[in-house]
Formats: structure tokens, sequence, C-alpha cells
């Protein structure tokens, strides 16, 4: 992954510097993991034989030893972990009257979308309306190396994107807003007034300062975004969420903490 | 009559289904309704040379299960399942 490149492409250094600071100041309270946190996660990230062999699976994704140790310190995520943390996040809401259904498309949605247009995602979600959730979720494989974020708020009425590392780039919501109109059309043969929905880039929000920490980041926008909480984590936390997602990812759920 | 019908009933125990990658690349497998996706997908792996775990198959846009089936799938002939490669990011 090339980290120069991204300083070019987004003319400054690690997002909003302004906001990155103001955000570290601040510490989201997070509390202590349960008492086997420590044996789960050492089973977890302890170099396998077979790392490639399934040991379980969320919904329909598949987790290995080595989708587990994309979690360790410095390692960059898999897809693997983004599409099974994102169905844990669907099923502690969809359990939870307090919280807002939602649902999750997979990391190969918008690569779709914006390389072969609404036609080749169409059928995506032949089993599941989209419009009946509160929040849909689109984690994006960014060029290929770096993951962010974007959420449809259909009760707020909004589309915004979270991204740890550049400060913007408004071809993403343009086509995720130009999806939701086709597939109003669509589903619900109406098209859709945008006229009162806020489309933007989420310019308050924790950044990362290395080249591994993206999937993190990308992960806990969501969690903050399915609890209807700003994100008001800081890269400090880092390595907790890693741990936390990691014992989460084992237990099949979020919602030890909750 | 009985020939051609028991030859059709024959032929309609196999599905035809293309496995298409990122570039574009077909390879058609002719499975029955009950075979497991687990066999299709090491079968494609190791035609391809690709480690199993790192590939993902999609069809309609839902991952396939090792246990999932045409059957279970609902799929028709000619349907694509979707290939591509493990995803990273930083």
């Amino acid at each position: 992954m090339a980290m120069p490149e991204r300083q070019t492409r987004s003319g400054k250094q690690f997002g909003n510097v302004q906001s990155a600071t103001q955000l570290s100041e601040r510490t989201a309270p997070f509390a202590p993991l349960p008492e086997d946190a420590a044996d789960v996660i050492g089973i977890a990230w302890a170099p396998s034989q077979e790392p490639e062999r399934i040991l379980f699976n969320i919904n329909e994704y598949d987790i290995r030893n080595c989708d587990l140790r994309s979690l360790e310190e410095h390692q960059q995520l898999n897809d693997e972990v983004i599409n099974s943390y994102m169905q844990l996040i669907c099923k502690r809401n969809d359990e939870n009257e307090r919280y807002q259904r939602v649902y999750a498309f997979n990391t190969l949605f918008h690569e779709n979308l914006q390389e072969k247009g609404y036609g080749s995602v169409e059928r995506w979600t032949k089993k599941n309306n989209i419009f009946s959730y509160g929040i849909v979720f689109i984690p994006i494989h960014f060029e290929g190396n770096h993951w962010i974020f974007v959420t449809i708020n259909m009760l707020e009425e909004s589309i915004k994107l979270y991204d740890s590392f550049y400060a913007k780039d408004g071809r993403i919501l343009q086509n995720i807003r130009s999806y939701l109109s086709n597939e109003s059309r669509n589903k619900k043969h109406q098209g859709l007034d945008f006229a009162e929905w806020e489309i933007a880039v989420v310019e308050e929000r924790p950044t990362q300062d290395n080249e591994s920490d993206c999937g993190v980041f990308t992960c806990q926008y969501a969690e903050c975004v399915s609890r209807g909480e700003p994100p008001a984590f800081t890269k400090a936390n880092v390595s907790y969420y890693r741990r936390k997602m990691t014992y989460g990812i084992m237990k099949k759920k979020t919602s030890f903490l909750n | 009559m009985a020939a051609p019908a028991e030859a059709e009933a024959e032929a309609q125990e196999f599905i035809k289904i293309k496995v298409v990658s990122q570039d574009s690349n077909e390879v058609i497998f002719r499975v029955k309704p009950g075979t497991s996706m687990a066999k299709l997908k090491n079968s494609y792996a190791s035609r391809t040379g690709a480690a199993v775990g790192t590939l993902r198959f999609l069809f309609d846009g839902t991952r396939l299960k090792d246990e999932d089936t045409p059957k279970s799938l609902e799929m028709e002939d000619d349907d694509v399942i979707e290939v591509y490669q493990e995803q990273l990011g930083g």
C-alpha cells in the first residue's frame, strides 16, 4: 500500500488534522473485556498449522486462522473480518429494540456498482428490501488498498462517508445516491426525492496515523453509527478495538459489553 | 416414448453453471442439484491454482457457503457465480 500516493491525492497528511486533534483529546469510554478474553484472543492469534482451514462461520462468511490474524497489531484487516463484524452489528441491533435495524452490504458491493453499474447489483437485494431497514452499511474497499465506510440512514435521510485517511471523495457518494434512486424505482416503483437528504463526507471523525488501521476505523465507525452515536473514539483505542473485535468474532457477538 | 423422456430426465440432472473471474475468465461446471458448493469451490481453486481461502464466490451478491447446493440456491442453467480475490486494506 502506497502512503505517499495517498498524501498526494488528499493533499493533506492524515485527513483533517484539526478535527483529529480535537477528537484525540476525548477518550471514548470502554469497558474491560471479559475475563476469558486473553485466552480467547491468544487462541485466535496463535499461528495455525492449517491457517486456511475454516474454523466457523458468521452467516455466510467463513472464518479462518488467517482472517483472525489480520486483526493482530499492525496487520491490515481482510474482507472476512470486515464483513463478519458488520453481520455481528446487524445481529446485535436486530436483538435490541433500542437500536435501528441494520442491513449490511458486503465489501464487493461498491466495486460492482462503480465498475459495472446498477444492473450488476440489482439482484443482490432480491431477498431484502433495504428500505425496510433504519440503517444500511456499505463498507468499501477503496482503490484496492483502503477501507472506508458509507452509511445510509433511511430515517434521518442521509448518506454519509467516513474515511479515516482521505478528506473527501464525492464520486462514491454520487454512486450511492444513484444506486438508491434506481433501487427505489425498481423496488418501490417510485423515484426518491433527495431535496431533504444530507449527503456528505463526515469531517468530525477520528483518523489513522499508520498504514494498517483503516479496517478497524471502518468497523468502529459502523459500531458508533449503529448505536446512533458520533464516532468519538480515538486512534489510541485501536489496540483495544483489535482485541475486542477478535473476541467478538470468536464469540460471534458484539453485545458482551452492552 | 420412454427413451427420450429418460434421456431428458438425465440431462436435467445436471445444471450448467459458469464461474466468472474478475478478468472475465469463464470456467463451466456441470453439477448435480445436490452437489455441495465446497466441491465446486475446491475444484475451481485447484483448476486455477489458487488457494481456496483467498477466493470469494458470489451468487447474486451472496457468498456461497460450503454446504450450499444448486438446489438450495435455486440455481438454473447458465447461472453465473462470480469469483473475486481476498481484499486487504490499511
